[in-house]
C-alpha cells in the first residue's frame, strides 16, 4: 500500500460517495454553499482520520463480538469532540451544518472504513486511508456545492468568499454573484436538487470509470496482439 | 462466564476512556460556548427590544415561566402558540417573549418585543425551516424580509393579515408563514398582557 495508490482509490476508483455510495444523506442536505461543503468535508476528514487511527490501534484488543459497539463509542466520542470544538471556535459553521455534525456518528463512511479497512490494517495505512477517503468525500461535496450554488442562485463560494473582504472563515461572506439570483433554478437549492445533482455526478463518474476500464482492456489486448 | 466478564470489562474500559476525554474537551470549550450563546440570544433580543442600561450590567433578566403561573399555550386566531421563555428588559421598557409555533413547513422560533403599552417593538425569527425563496423570506436579512418584519413595529394584539382585514402585507407565495408569524405576534402580546395583570 503506498500513498499514491490509496489517494487514487479514495478520490477516484473507490470514492466513498460516488463508488461506495456511503453517507449520502448529509451529502444531499448540506451541499448548498461552498462554506458548508468545505466545512462538512473537513470535519468528516478529521473525524474519519482520528477514528481510523484509534480503531486500528486497538484492533488487537477488541473482541470480535462487541467490535461494532466499540466502533460506535469511539466514533461518537470523536464526533462529539469535533462538535464541541466547532461550537466554541467556528460557531457559524456549527450553526449552518446544524444536526449534520452529530449525525456523522451514524455516517456509514466512518463505520464502513473501520469495518472494511482499519480492523485489518496497521495504524499507518489506516491513517492514510482516513485522509484519502476524507479527501474523496470533500472533493465530491465541493463539486456538488459549486454546481448547486451556481445553477441555483448564481453564486460562487457562498460563505467562504466575499467580494469586499476576501476569504471569510466565519461564514459571513456573501460569495461572488455571477448572475442575478432571480434567474437561478431555485429547485437546485432544495433537497430535490441534491438528488438530481448527485444522480448526474454518479452517471458521469460511472461513464468515466467504464471508459477508463475499456481503454485499459484495449491496451492489454493490443499488447497481447503484439506479442502474438 | 469468563468471556462475558472480559467483554464487559473491555467495553467499560473504552467507554470510560472516551468519557474522560469528552469531559476534558467539555471543560475547555464550555465557557466559550455559553458566552457565544448568551451573546447570540442577547443580540436577538436587542433586535426586537433595545435596552438602555449602563455598560457592564446584564441587559435582560430571564423570568421563570413556571413561577409566573400564566398559561404558556396561547390560542391566537385558532392557532396554538407556545411561549418558550420571557425576559424583562432591565431598563423597564418591556419584555422579550420567545414563541414557538408551526409555520408552513416546520417549527418556527421567534422573538417578539412588547413594550409597556402592549405594542410590538419588533420581531426576529431565530429558527425555521420554511421554503427557501418563499416562507424563508420572513427570516431573511434581504430587503423583502426586513420590510415584512418592519410592519409589525407598533401593532397591538389584534394584528391581522390584510386578507383578514388587518394591516399586514403577507409575503407573496407564503400566506401560511405570514399568518403564523402574525398569530405569534398577537399571542406574545396577549401573554404580556396576562403578565402585566398578574403582577
Amino acid at each position: 500500500m503506498n500513498f499514491k495508490k490509496q489517494l487514487k482509490e479514495g478520490v477516484i476508483t473507490n470514492n466513498p460517495i460516488l463508488v461506495q455510495q456511503l453517507g449520502m444523506c448529509a451529502t444531499m442536505a448540506i451541499t448548498t454553499s461552498l462554506f458548508n461543503g468545505v466545512g462538512m468535508g473537513l470535519s468528516v476528514l478529521i473525524i474519519l482520520t482520528c477514528c481510523n487511527v484509534a480503531v486500528s490501534a486497538v484492533r488487537k484488543f477488541i473482541p470480535d463480538e462487541i467490535r461494532l459497539a466499540i466502533f460506535v463509542v469511539i466514533i461518537a466520542g470523536f464526533v462529539t469532540i469535533v462538535d464541541l470544538l466547532l461550537q466554541a471556535y467556528i460557531p457559524a459553521l456549527s450553526e449552518s451544518l446544524g444536526v449534520f455534525i452529530p449525525l456523522i456518528v451514524v455516517n456509514c463512511i466512518i463505520i464502513g472504513r473501520a469495518e472494511a479497512f482499519c480492523q485489518k490494517n496497521p495504524v499507518g495505512p489506516s491513517f492514510v486511508d482516513g485522509i484519502t477517503q476524507g479527501l474523496g468525500y470533500t472533493v465530491v461535496l465541493i463539486v456538488m456545492c459549486l454546481i448547486r450554488e451556481f445553477l441555483g442562485s448564481g453564486r460562487f463560494g457562498g460563505g467562504l468568499i466575499d467580494v469586499a473582504k476576501g476569504i471569510t472563515l466565519d461564514g459571513t461572506g456573501s460569495g461572488i454573484q455571477l448572475f442575478n439570483s432571480d434567474y437561478g433554478a431555485s429547485i437546485l437549492t432544495l433537497p430535490v436538487g441534491g438528488f438530481l445533482t448527485l444522480g448526474f455526478i454518479f452517471a458521469a463518474m460511472q461513464a468515466a470509470l467504464k471508459k477508463a476500464a475499456k481503454k485499459k482492456a484495449e491496451k492489454a489486448n493490443e499488447e497481447e496482439g503484439e506479442e502474438a | 462466564m469468563n468471556k462475558i466478564l472480559k467483554l464487559t470489562f473491555v467495553l467499560f474500559l473504552i467507554c470510560a476512556i472516551v468519557a474522560g476525554i469528552l469531559g476534558a474537551v467539555d471543560l475547555i470549550t464550555r465557557d466559550r460556548i455559553t458566552a457565544y450563546q448568551t451573546e447570540k440570544s442577547n443580540a436577538a433580543r436587542a433586535a426586537v427590544m433595545p435596552v438602555n442600561v449602563p455598560e457592564g450590567q446584564a441587559l435582560y433578566t430571564d423570568l421563570d415561566l413556571k413561577d409566573l403561573g400564566i398559561p404558556t399555550n396561547i390560542n391566537a386566531n385558532g392557532q396554538k402558540i407556545k411561549i418558550l421563555s420571557v425576559s424583562e428588559a432591565n431598563d423597564g421598557s418591556g419584555w422579550v417573549v420567545e414563541t414557538e409555533f408551526s409555520g408552513a413547513q416546520g417549527t418556527i422560533v421567534m422573538m417578539v418585543g412588547v413594550n409597556q403599552a402592549l405594542r410590538c417593538t419588533g420581531i426576529s425569527i431565530t429558527q425555521h425551516s420554511e421554503t427557501s425563496g418563499l416562507g424563508a423570506n420572513a427570516a431573511s436579512v434581504a430587503e423583502v424580509g426586513v420590510n415584512f418584519r418592519a410592519q409589525f413595529k407598533g401593532v397591538d394584539e389584534h394584528v391581522q393579515l390584510k386578507k383578514a382585514g388587518g394591516e399586514i402585507d403577507a409575503l407573496s407565495g407564503a400566506t401560511i408563514t405570514s399568518r403564523s408569524v402574525t398569530n405569534a405576534t398577537s399571542a406574545a402580546i396577549q401573554f404580556v398582557e396576562a403578565l402585566q395583570s398578574a403582577n
